[in-house]
């Protein structure tokens, strides 16, 4: 068999894609590549032996050879003083500033695909909320993965002037099922004073593709921001997300909702950061598993010393659907002050036995009623969507995506 | 290191041996019958023919030293210290024996006895209080005294130290020794394993029902000296066992390395409770001495329905490092693990325990209380690992920390892994400050702010409390009082 | 017995108590009526010695004692005993346990013996039979897991055993039942006498039905500003607060 098989395709050269963007765009962006570049080449691509990609392979990527795509992001909305596109059009005052904030939240040290990102970057996204901008319309970002083998590096910046309120809906899809794209991404949030933030994050990309996000952001004084991540699609999901409270009076909440099957694998990373007093954070991840898939979940608070008053909770609860699912779960607290009220909990467990036979004894047959039970699982995370949408929207596809079978067997 | 300099380095150690005077004594004058610091095979060999070890002993100890040799010290816990130089350790120090050694309380060094009535141990009342516990006393490395062993025997329970075990009953020895904790198993375990000098050996036979609570009160008291302890307790079908550990440290300015390995095995029906109370030197209020507990411990529920239980509190040791765990083989069978662990000025410790269900209808039980205090920091790492045979596995994790001061930290790190959708997890975990208003409810009725910190600590832990023997409970809620003087602003 | 002149007590810079004038003698029983957020209960939390209120002017005598000199555990132990409004759960900690640390520690402060394990269940038992408390909640941990009149009952209970001389009630009424208000009041009173004194702090009249006070103040906005006898608690009842808060707005205007 051996003998036969065709040597293994070249793994991708990231240093050579590197070098072929090196004379591309302005002096700025070929400086911030070539500093992610350095350290691309001291972190390299993770391997299974580090802590944090211990249950995340990456040797698909790493052995993959990805073609660079040049598929553009579509954007769409915004409204009054909204100023939404691509950073290299927006007027110079506005690039000025974009220019300071690019890569000032997303740190790279232990964040190889951030570094990675960083090298091979062509196009930024920038959503500017100007200060007091009224939750407006709808900012939507749609990343579509190039087909094929191809290589994405999405890039977006978010900037939420002091008082300003809005909504952004960020999604990645494509390529098609026979796609195996490679996306890196990155998008980096930063909140000013007393702004309220809905940031909507969907990744639905082919049952081929590899997708490493990151996310981070920074929520000034009094500021609040949402998050929703949600994933249903990709072979290899890891997203990293990260918050930090800034400002006292600051709050977060974060959502997520994870929906894996076949041998599909989602690995989520969030990470809250209590940087001074007086800030609350809450955070649900839930994940609903079948198949062969596994998950993972780790989810860190940390309450630096001084950050008193500190109020947090983290909750990751998971449905396990079928026999050879795995889930991991690791929510961790890390706290080093002493005025503060935090709590933390993960659940792994099948459908409720209880609940399932109350609805089939009202007549509902197990499969509905185990769809049901799900969907509500599901629905919690779902119902605190704002935009009746995207609700639909996502209601219908994570419907679509729900194991036919139900809690009655085993 | 190049093979040349380590045989010269071998050659010097034997020569150090046979040579020179012996450096490193007991602080109580006895003369002590040591090795010189640092480890090789040569120095294993000393130990093993010290110890008149059977072969299979030396060749245990010299597998699990290539492989030490292989291993890397980890840096994964949340602990910082200096690092410890192994070639800087005493692996073995001995009360010199007379003759045949003592077989009976009065044949031991009365200034050994002497040491024991300082830390408020007097072995001779506990002889008086008859039937009560057991006690296997180990001074450094070395049994001294063994008593009520004879009303065990009638019993058929073995309860002696380690070395007289290999010598009397190698076969079980043989059979079980590695076989829950093997020498791969971690740095700290290998080394153990290596170069264990004594510790303790409980066989209960089928059927029987341990009369007593078991006892071993370690100490450490040589300077420099590294204390390496290996328990093994095999609890056959159908069998109970409540052991007790307990120690105690002198003051001391120097950091002492304890690696000690407990391996227990739980067969059908067999029971194995398990409770420590740990209250080595913590190092002053600056963070300067102290031990560093750097512990293995894991019980096997080898056969159906059977049941390990580890309690444990943990108020001393500059650092401790010690995750006491069950790995659930056998169907039905439960795990539980209840601790306190209290770091007050400088100390840290990261604890936990690791539950591996594998049978089907497994159950494992988690109650874990962390208090800091002082700079203290408190880690709570805890893996519930669900194989995918375990059908029907339950877990019930609760983690609670409480702050006393705001230097202090209290962190949580459960690692939940589920391969099996018919088991059940959860883990609940909490942190939050001593209550205000509690201190204020307590004050308002006469009681003094230390009393009333050290009440509702003790009220905190008392889930925990309620597992441990009546005479360690009470011993455990004083030194959780004693170790948080000072504690309160 | 107890003398509070121009007492003056803010939180967080927030000024709530704005000069208190009370005066308690041996023998009587005081109310203190008004309406919500008047400074009721920080009046009370005041003289047990809560810190998380400032006082910024005026004094507290007690018997002869600057109170505010004192620790919150000395006053205690000086005899004053606060029963709360919302008493806090300890978890784990014996609700026997915690009686008997503190009787002890009291009785150790006036010099007596402390009482062994024997002596102090015996004085228990027969306190236990005067509030009507099941000896089931001895075991219990304190407060945890009471129901709010099981609280109240376990607060004048406390106040029983620990024998106090000056007693203050912090709304020891709201959230009872008849019945058990009768039991409530039926331990206060059996500590009356003419070396103790009660200070009653209550939102409605319906508690001075059972506990008859000598003198009646009504606070508003942080002053005295009516005092009278026990009639003024029924005039109370029928005009309402805001017939009381209407005079408190008077002379603050002509003041500001």
């Amino acid at each position: 068999m051996s003998r036969v098989m065709a040597p293994p395709p070249t793994a991708t050269d990231f240093e050579a894609l590197h070098r072929l963007l090196a004379d591309r765009g302005p002096d700025w962006i070929r400086e911030f590549r070539a500093g992610a570049r350095a350290q691309f080449v001291i972190q390299g691509l993770p391997h299974h032996r580090m802590e944090a990609w211990r249950q995340t392979h990456i040797a698909p990527i790493a052995g993959g050879r990805f073609e660079p795509s040049n598929t553009l992001p579509e954007v769409s909305g915004g409204g009054d003083g909204v100023w939404t596109g691509r950073l290299h059009e927006a007027p110079e005052e506005i690039q000025a500033t974009a220019r300071r904030r690019l890569g000032a939240l997303a740190g790279q040290e232990g964040h190889p695909f951030t570094a990675l990102n960083g090298s091979l970057l062509n196009e930024v996204t920038l959503i500017v909320l100007p200060q007091g901008a009224a939750a407006g319309d709808l900012v939507t970002i749609r990343h579509t993965a190039g087909p094929g083998n191809s290589l994405n590096v999405p890039r977006t910046l978010i900037l939420a002037g002091d008082g300003a309120a809005g909504s952004i809906v960020e999604s990645y899809e494509g390529p098609g099922p026979e796609g195996g794209s490679f996306t890196t991404a990155v998008t980096e949030i930063d909140c000013g004073e007393n702004t309220d933030l809905k940031y909507y994050r969907i990744q639905r990309e082919g049952p081929g593709s590899f997708h490493i996000g990151r996310v981070q952001a920074r929520v000034g004084p009094g500021g609040k921001l949402y998050t929703a991540g949600i994933t249903l699609g990709a072979a290899l999901d890891r997203v990293d997300a990260g918050v930090t409270l800034d400002g006292e009076g600051a709050s977060c909440e974060m959502d997520g909702l994870f929906l894996t099957d076949g041998v599909r694998h989602v690995d989520n990373r969030t990470r809250i950061e209590h940087a001074v007093p007086n800030c609350r954070s809450r955070q649900v991840y839930k994940g609903i598993l079948s198949d062969r898939s596994t998950a993972v979940f780790v989810g860190r608070v940390i309450v630096r010393p001084g950050a008193q008053a500190t109020d947090a909770d983290q909750s990751n609860p998971n449905l396990l659907l079928s026999d050879d699912a795995t889930v991991y779960t690791r929510p961790q607290l890390e706290i080093y002050a002493d005025d503060v009220r935090c709590t933390h909990g993960a659940t792994v467990g099948q459908l409720d036995a209880d609940a399932l036979f109350y609805l089939r004894s009202r007549g509902i047959d197990p499969d509905e009623a185990g769809r049901l039970l799900v969907k509500g699982f599901a629905g919690e995370i779902l119902d605190r969507i704002e935009i009746p949408s995207l609700r639909t929207q996502l209601e219908f596809e994570v419907a679509g995506k729900l194991p036919v079978t139900s809690g009655t067997e085993g | 290191m190049s093979d040349q300099i380590k045989l010269e380095r071998n050659s010097e150690a034997a020569e150090q041996l046979t040579n020179r005077d012996y450096k490193y004594g007991f602080v109580t004058d006895i003369e002590a019958d040591s090795a010189p610091p640092g480890l090789s095979e040569e120095i294993i060999r000393f130990i093993s023919a010290k110890k008149e070890e059977p072969e299979f002993m030396l060749e245990f100890r010299l597998k699990a030293f290539r492989h030490w040799q292989t291993l890397t010290e980890p840096d994964w816990a949340f602990v910082n210290y200096p690092a410890i130089d192994y070639q800087d350790i005493v692996y073995y120090s001995a009360p010199k024996a007379q003759g045949d050694g003592p077989q009976s309380l009065d044949e031991v060094d009365p200034k050994l006895l002497e040491t024991y009535e300082k830390l408020g141990i007097p072995l001779k009342e506990q002889e008086i209080l008859a039937g009560v516990v057991a006690v296997d006393a180990v001074f450094d490395s070395v049994s001294v005294a063994t008593t009520f062993k004879g009303k065990l025997e009638e019993l058929g329970i073995v309860f002696c130290s380690f070395s007289e075990a290999v010598k009397e009953h190698p076969a079980l020895i043989r059979k079980y020794l590695g076989s829950v904790v093997p020498y791969t198993d971690n740095f700290f375990a290998a080394l153990n394993a290596a170069v264990f000098t004594d510790g303790s050996f409980v066989y209960i036979p089928k059927g029987v029902r341990c009369p007593m609570e078991l006892s071993t009160y370690f100490r450490i008291n040589a300077a420099n000296t590294g204390q390496f302890e290996r328990t093994l307790i095999v609890a056959d079908d159908d069998a109970y066992v409540s052991y007790l550990e307990g120690c105690t440290a002198p003051q001391r300015d120097e950091n002492q390395l304890h690696a000690a390995v407990v391996e227990l095995v739980a067969f059908d029906n067999a029971t194995i409770k398990y409770s420590t109370v740990q209250n080595w030197y913590p190092g002053d209020e600056n963070g300067v001495g102290g031990i560093y507990n750097f512990v293995t411990k894991r019980g096997k529920c080898a056969g159906a329905n059977s049941k390990i239980s580890w309690t444990q509190v943990e108020t001393g040791s500059s650092i401790t490092w010690k995750y006491p765990g069950c790995i659930l083989q056998g169907d039905n069978s439960v795990g539980e693990f209840y601790s306190v662990a209290l770091t007050n000025n400088c100390q840290q410790a990261d604890t936990g325990t690791k539950m591996v269900h594998i049978g089907k209808n497994t159950r494992s039980n988690i109650v874990s209380k962390g208090i800091s205090a002082g700079r203290g920091q408190n880690t709570y790492r805890g893996l519930v690992k669900i194989l995918k045979g375990a059908t029907g596995a339950r877990n019930y994790s609760q983690c609670d920390s409480m702050l006393l001061g705001d230097r202090c930290g209290a962190h949580t790190f459960p690692y939940l892994d589920v391969q099996n959708r018919t088991a059940t997890v959860e883990h609940e975990a909490s942190t939050s400050k001593i209550g205000e208003d509690q201190i204020f409810y307590c004050l308002q009725r006469g009681i003094s702010a230390e009393d009333a910190v050290s009440m509702i600590v003790n009220g905190f832990c008392k889930e925990v409390f309620r597992e441990l023997p009546m005479e360690f409970a009470v011993e455990a809620q004083k030194l959780l009082g004693i170790s948080l003087e000072g504690s309160v602003g | 017995m107890l003398s509070v002149k121009n007492l003056k007590a803010s939180i967080d810079g927030t000024e709530i108590l704005k000069g208190i004038d009370l005066d308690v003698k041996a023998g009587e029983v005081h109310a203190i009526m008004g309406p919500n957020g008047s400074g009721k209960s920080t009046l009370a939390q005041v003289i047990a010695g809560r810190d998380t209120y400032e006082v910024t002017a005026g004094s507290v005598t007690y018997q002869g004692k600057d109170l505010l000199e004192l620790p919150p555990e000395q006053r205690a132990r000086e005899g004053i005993f606060l029963a709360f409004q919302y008493p806090v759960e300890i978890p784990g900690v014996n609700n026997t346990y915690f009686l008997k640390a503190a009787l002890n520690a009291t009785r150790k402060h006036r010099g007596l013996e402390e009482l062994d394990a024997m002596d102090f269940l015996a004085l228990v038992r027969e306190k236990l039979k005067v509030i009507h408390l099941d000896e089931d909640l001895l075991h219990r941990p304190v407060n945890a897991g009471f129901s709010g009149g099981e609280k109240k009952r376990n607060e004048i209970f406390q106040m029983a055993v620990l024998s106090p001389k000056l007693a203050v009630l912090d709304e020891t009424d709201s959230g009872l039942d008849i019945d058990a208000l009768r039991t409530v009041a039926k331990g206060v009173n059996s500590l009356r006498s003419k070396d103790n004194a009660i200070v009653v702090v209550t939102h409605y009249q319906r508690l001075l039905e059972y506990i008859v006070p000598d003198h009646v103040h009504v606070l508003a906005d942080g002053r005295v500003v009516r005092s009278g006898g026990r009639e003024l608690a029924l005039e109370l009842e029928k005009e309402g607060y805001s017939w009381v808060e209407t005079q408190a707005a008077g002379p603050a205007k002509t003041r500001g």
